[in-house]
């Protein structure tokens, strides 16, 4: 059919119009809304942002206002956003030099779509800022210089979206450079002229100065009278319980170098988290202190099978009236949040009508105090069908669970060298050592057996 | 209803303007449908401090990892270096995050053909390295012959930490090019390595047996950290606690983890030095109990020689009581 004029007309003014509004969704940044007089209409991101406006209206927003200041002369809120943490926090160590102070931080990870684009380190000569930002690009280790000796500086790190906005921010950390104090050789006192048999030299005055301890302090949240293991390049450094707030410390003196920790606990079920691993460079004489390490919560369920209907609860331990997150994979994922009692359990009923039949996973996140957000505990699998199965004690099958290949109650160098005797072959004497059952045992088995790993003690 | 025929006709005869929307409309459609993803790769590099070196001069090469936030707890691969080009004087990796080593990075185990040395690695950490400079080992490099060369690293597999062994996918690997001179006049780059006069860490000494593992032998299992040169090799001595009044004993012995034990039945004091590149050591030790089936058996040799020496002691003392009574 031949197009008509004014068909033609139509299409050209309707191109021009979609262009003209196209555009400016692609160039006008909603994470930074403010405004003098501002809309906004059908926005679906979620953020932690500060919104002030002189006068701004709010419709048709996807989920309702969780965190975040909104301050307006007037403004009307017809919905809100459900804010949830997309990215972990975090986790800064800083080591003072000689002027200088070397900061390292672990990956924030991001999740529903949010992936981190760069850092940027905020540097403050008082306690709570104001800070001063630098952005660093996307690394995880930075250095501030011409720095003052003996006096105490302030950090805080912020991981940024792709588009430059911060999504995740770390609790502070200080330190305080210090000159770098030399050595001072020993005095040897001048050999006198030798005659009448005396013999000369010896017995030399003075003595270096002792160096300084080299240590590595580390600090974290966990759960109540969780039992916290710090393996220290992959062997257990210490263990410790964590007190009634679920806070745990631990210190260790080490020489300079890089340590490699992993960090998890087992909770008063014996449930144990997964292991949250990151590095320490050590400097010679320099104390290093990271702080607010936070453990992901356990999580488990009352049934393995729920009948479609029926309710199921997920249930764990987590850091004391902290936020849980709730993260429930199906083919429509459904997010929601609960909170953790003082003694730190945390209780999640689902109402499994809103699944479909089949298998699905679930997992946690802890929203601690000071907006600090762990990684996500492990993957629990769950199925919704047509009758209830209880969850019971694993029975005793020929190959333990977890990577415990002697069946010891622990994952550590005995089970290693049992996969590394094996190492390469198809369908070994020891099924035991095929962790992943796939015929072979090579890297992927090592993977899930660093994964589930104890420590050597 | 509008065709692309009449689009196409539009293109064709209509004036510039028109065209312009067009493209316009098409250009934005395509823009908003292929925004670019905003998930960035894990990489792979090589690194070291110049690019341009000459015949002679000896330098290092720090193979690094960025993890781009993911936590990556096993990793493995081959570094290639053309032979004719370089030689290796020298593998380190007390710089590592990597903990544990499953084909462990050394001058003895680099595989030589006539086109390239192959330097193979793999291991891992519990817990993962999620950081964005992590270095996985670093290599020395002597240059022998001048001309653009480049090294790269072949075969590279990593797994996330997750639990599940979910491979690494789309990690970016880029080679590293080097140009080397022939300009004798040059002051010769000698790379020094650092003074490591500090032992390997503190490490445990594992027994265990398996009855998979050579029918259910005792062996020990043990690992050490060196974060100066890193840990080269393993003695072990076993001094089993009887015979060994008798002189008997196993001395220091290379060792490799695991260690089938030599005295599988005698209870025995097991140590393990761990050296490290610079000489520096380290030594635990561990008890290894009595095999029960020895317990046993010696129990039984026990009983036995107290009733060769009692018995008679008894039967003596009954005849004497024997006769007294009947006096």
């Amino acid at each position: 059919m031949t197009m008509s004029k004014y068909a033609k007309t139509t299409l050209l003014r309707f191109s021009l119009l979609t262009v003209a509004l196209v555009l400016p969704i692609l160039i006008v940044n909603a994470t930074d809304p403010g405004s003098a007089s501002y809309k906004v209409i059908d926005s679906s991101f979620n953020s932690v942002r500060e919104m002030t406006s002189a006068s701004f209206g709010l419709t048709g927003s996807m989920s309702q206002i969780a965190i975040g200041s909104s301050t307006a002369t007037t403004f009307m809120l017809n919905s809100g956003f459900l804010y949830f943490p997309k990215v972990t926090t975090p986790v800064v160590t800083a080591s003072a030099g000689d002027a200088k102070v070397d900061l390292s931080w672990t990956a924030s990870e991001g999740f529903l779509g949010f992936n981190i684009g760069g850092y940027l380190v905020g540097q403050s000569n008082t306690s709570g800022g104001p800070y001063t930002f630098t952005s660093v690009g996307n690394v995880t280790s930075a250095t501030r210089s011409s720095l003052t000796n003996s006096q105490p500086y302030f950090f805080i790190i912020q991981a940024q979206d792709a588009f430059g906005m911060v999504v995740a921010s770390s609790t502070e950390v200080s330190a305080t450079p210090v000159a770098t104090t030399p050595v001072t050789p020993p005095v040897v006192p001048p050999t006198p002229p030798t005659g009448g048999g005396s013999s000369g030299g010896g017995g030399g005055a003075g003595s270096p100065s002792p160096a300084a301890s080299t240590k590595i302090s580390l600090k974290g949240l966990a759960y109540p009278g969780a039992k916290i293991v710090i393996l220290k390049d992959a062997s257990i450094g210490k263990q410790v319980i964590a007190d009634s707030n679920g806070d745990f410390a631990a210190e260790f003196p080490v020489s300079s170098g890089i340590y490699s920790f992993g960090i998890y606990a087992l909770d008063k079920d014996n449930y144990k988290s997964p292991t949250f691993g990151f590095t320490v460079n050590a400097i010679a004489g320099q104390s290093v202190t990271t702080s607010d390490i936070i453990v992901a919560p356990t999580i488990t369920s009352d049934k393995s099978v729920v009948k479609i209907g029926n309710t199921i609860k997920f249930f764990g331990y987590s850091y004391p009236i902290s936020s849980v997150n709730i993260m429930i994979n199906s083919e429509k994922e459904i997010l929601d949040q609960t909170i953790a009692d003082k003694y730190g359990r945390w209780i999640y009923t689902l109402n499994s009508s809103l699944l479909e039949k089949g298998e699905h996973t679930t997992k946690s996140q802890t929203i601690a105090n000071k907006n600090i957000a762990s990684a996500f505990s492990s993957l629990l699998g769950f199925q919704v069908g047509d009758k209830d199965v209880l969850n019971t004690a694993p029975k005793a099958t020929a190959c333990s669970a977890h990577a415990d290949i002697n069946n010891d109650g622990k994952v550590n160098i005995t089970d290693f060298s049992i996969l590394m005797y094996f190492w390469g072959n198809t369908k070994p004497t020891n099924p035991c050592a095929d962790l992943n059952g796939d015929g072979r045992v090579n890297l992927q088995d090592f993977s899930i057996m660093m994964y589930w790993w104890t420590g050597t003690r | 209803m509008i065709n692309i025929n009449e689009i196409v006709d539009i293109w064709h005869r209509e004036n510039h303007l028109q065209r312009f929307v067009l493209v316009a409309v098409f250009s934005v459609s395509y823009i908003l449908f292929n925004l670019p993803s905003t998930t960035s790769a894990q990489t792979v590099t090589m690194k070291t401090a110049q690019s341009k070196y000459n015949v002679g001069d000896s330098f290092i090469v720090s193979l690094n990892l960025d993890a781009k936030g993911k936590q990556i707890n096993s990793m493995g691969g081959s570094i290639l270096i053309p032979t004719q080009a370089f030689e290796v004087s020298n593998i380190e990796i007390g710089g590592s995050f990597i903990s544990l080593w499953i084909d462990r990075p050394s001058l003895e185990n680099i595989h030589r053909s006539s086109t390239s040395s192959e330097i193979r690695f793999s291991g891992g950490l519990p817990g993962g390295y999620s950081g964005s400079s992590g270095n996985i080992l670093s290599f020395v490099l002597t240059a022998l012959k001048h001309g653009d060369q480049s090294l790269s690293v072949d075969n590279f597999n990593a797994y996330i930490n997750d639990g599940r062994g979910t491979a690494l996918s789309n990690v970016t690997i880029t080679k590293l090019r080097l140009s080397v001179g022939n300009d004798d006049r040059a002051t010769k780059i000698v790379y020094k390595p650092s003074d490591d006069t500090t032992s390997p860490e503190p490490f445990d000494i594992s027994l265990g047996s398996d009855p998979t593992v050579t029918d259910n032998d005792y062996f020990v299992s043990f690992f050490a950290v060196d974060k100066g040169s890193g840990v080269t090799r393993y003695e072990i001595e076993e001094r089993p606690w009887i015979i060994s009044i008798l002189g008997v004993s196993k001395l220091w012995t290379q060792a490799q983890s695991p260690q089938i034990l030599y005295y599988q039945k005698w209870i025995s004091t097991i140590e393990v030095r761990a050296f490290d590149a610079s000489g520096n050591v380290r030594e635990e030790s561990i008890i290894k109990p009595f095999n029960i089936g020895v317990s046993a058996y010696l129990l039984l040799i026990i009983v036995v020689i107290l009733f060769i020496i009692i018995f008679p002691r008894v039967i003596r003392w009954y005849n004497q009581t024997s006769i007294k009574s009947i006096q």
